[in-house]
């Protein structure tokens, strides 16, 4: 095809007060990829997410995101943050959470950010792909963490995206959870891009294509060939892994 | 409580009508902003914001009776102060690279200061006390008018963009992610709570006008899931508030303003521990 590829980072430096967080980093992401972002804490990774977003402006070189400058073109994305910062008892529902998930139409609707029919429709669809609509009217704060992760997704489902973006989908969650959140986004990625950052090692086999390795610089690997030696090369000590069935589980050696 | 009535419907003393009045005009904007001020957790800003109102009082209260500019009431000179400290506050907030609380609190002493130095060098005394914490023996007709004015700006402004504020006060990134002008919206709201301080002025003061933005919005948090319920329950509360402390106050010649808030505190606390108590039971 000739669209273009759904983020390109062309020689991206970026560093935070002189201290270099990313240093010339290129990537590509084709349509109907899946990826995991890895890598150690500090490495980068977040600062990496938010060049893509345009939330943040590179020092050197270039993001692309579907062919544009990312804020042009950010509306297509469906993002999952790692956690919402604020008050643990904000009083709004799931489905008011959902919902933000269609803001930012245009007209006057856009403007005061009203909701449509469809719209309420679309947040419905999203909670029941996570298996979530049964909780439409709960709290939100009274969800557990791992309930605040799916309500999270189905917000960035919401927004009807051609890339999902998450960020730790796994941070909160215990393994059941986590073995049904892969098979969402396995069945998600047939229609979509899926772009996963986890430090949880053990998502990369289960799921995705491509391995992007974040630490300061950055290293695709194809899921085949992240090994034990790809490990090391990253976080810069011995890393054991261990193999429980299909999932891979990591201990991080003695700093 | 018929004292009270008598006293209301009394043409001798208007100033109690006109209290009671601005108290639940200014319950509608205190409710809705508050609500906002308490789940974006901004009550910081908002004190901010209320105390530097006193220079605009200050500045307002000089021109009139040193300058002898007639127009210039000192509720203008508060409005223009009010505004053009919550945009440097939320400008502060939103771009300081320096210890945000620091500079945040020096706006605020600032503010203040002003306020005194333009009363000092103001002909005619004014007690900075009645503007501090209230006096409703200097509500007029005309401050009414602009209580209405301001109540009905803030009051469209805030229920039109509930989506897009709610949105902001719960996860700024996404919302702009969304295409929503987050550093606009988050400015506006502090434009809104500014306005908002301004309506009590007479009646509590700038000092004590914090606790009822605050507090009816942190007792409705108690029973409310969604924002807007908050928002309902808060004007309510903040409306029994003052209707209640003026009602008490008149009879006993208690000072409006600090019976006001003492009431509010004392139903926050009661609330406060009461759903301590409960919930072990009900979870």
């Amino acid at each position: 095809m000739s669209d273009p590829a759904d983020i390109q980072l062309r020689n991206v430096s970026f560093a935070y007060n002189g201290q270099p967080v990313l240093e010339d980093v290129n990537l590509t992401i084709g349509s109907g990829e899946a990826i995991c972002i890895v890598g150690p804490n500090g490495g980068g990774k977040t600062t990496l997410l938010k060049l893509i977003l345009g939330l943040l402006r590179p020092d050197r070189g270039q993001v692309r995101l579907f062919g544009q400058p990312p804020r042009k073109t950010r509306l297509r994305i469906g993002y999952m943050p790692q956690h919402v910062r604020h008050d643990a008892r904000f009083p709004v529902t799931v489905n008011d959470v959902v919902l933000m998930g269609r803001l930012g139409r245009r007209g006057l609707a856009g403007l005061f950010g009203l909701y449509s029919t469809e719209d309420r429709n679309a947040a419905r669809d999203a909670l029941a792909q996570l298996g979530m609509e049964s909780y439409a009217h709960r709290p939100f704060a009274a969800l557990s963490g791992g309930q605040r992760q799916r309500v999270l997704i189905a917000r960035a489902l919401c927004c009807r995206p051609d890339l999902l973006l998450l960020d730790e989908p796994t941070a909160n969650v215990d393994t059941l959870v986590e073995a049904r959140l892969f098979h969402i986004l396995n069945q998600l990625n047939r229609r979509m891009t899926v772009v996963v950052v986890s430090h949880d090692l053990g998502f990369v086999s289960s799921l995705v294509g491509n391995v992007v390795c974040v630490n300061r610089r950055v290293v695709v690997h194809p899921t085949s060939e992240f090994d034990a030696d790809a490990v090391r090369q990253l976080y810069g000590e011995e890393v054991r892994m261990v193999r429980h069935a299909d999932i891979l589980t990591e201990t991080e050696g003695d700093a | 409580m018929t004292d009270l009535l008598d006293a209301l419907s009394d043409p001798e003393i208007p100033f109690l009508r006109y209290a009671l009045m601005v108290g639940i005009l200014a319950s509608v904007a205190l409710g809705i902003v508050g609500s906002y001020v308490v789940a974006r957790r901004i009550s910081y800003l908002a004190a901010a914001i209320s105390h530097c109102t006193f220079g605009g009082i200050g500045a307002g209260l000089y021109l009139q009776e040193a300058k002898g500019l007639a127009w210039c009431h000192p509720m203008y000179g508060a409005v223009a102060a009010a505004l053009a400290a919550a945009l440097v506050i939320g400008l502060v907030s939103l771009y300081a690279r320096q210890r945000e609380d620091t500079v945040i609190g020096a706006i605020w002493v600032v503010g203040m200061a002003v306020g005194l130095l333009f009363l000092a060098k103001t002909p005619t005394y004014v007690d900075p006390m009645s503007y501090l914490f209230g006096d409703i023996l200097l509500i007029s007709s005309r401050d009414l008018w602009i209580v209405a004015t301001l109540d009905l700006l803030v009051v469209v402004v805030g229920v039109l963009f509930y989506n897009k504020l709610l949105a902001v006060c719960f996860d700024e990134q996404f919302a702009e992610l969304r295409g929503v002008r987050v550093k606009l919206y988050y400015l506006l709201l502090l434009c809104l709570t500014a306005l908002t301080v301004v309506l009590l002025v007479r009646v509590v003061g700038i000092v004590l006008v914090i606790a009822l933005v605050t507090l009816p919005a942190a007792v409705a948090g108690n029973f409310s899931r969604r924002l807007w319920q908050m928002m309902v329950l808060a004007v309510l509360f903040c409306a029994v508030f003052v209707t209640v402390g003026l009602g008490l106050s008149y009879p006993t010649d208690l000072p409006a303003g600090p019976t006001i808030i003492v009431l509010a505190g004392l139903v926050y606390l009661a609330v406060a521990v009461g759903s301590r108590l409960w919930r072990p039971k009900g979870a």
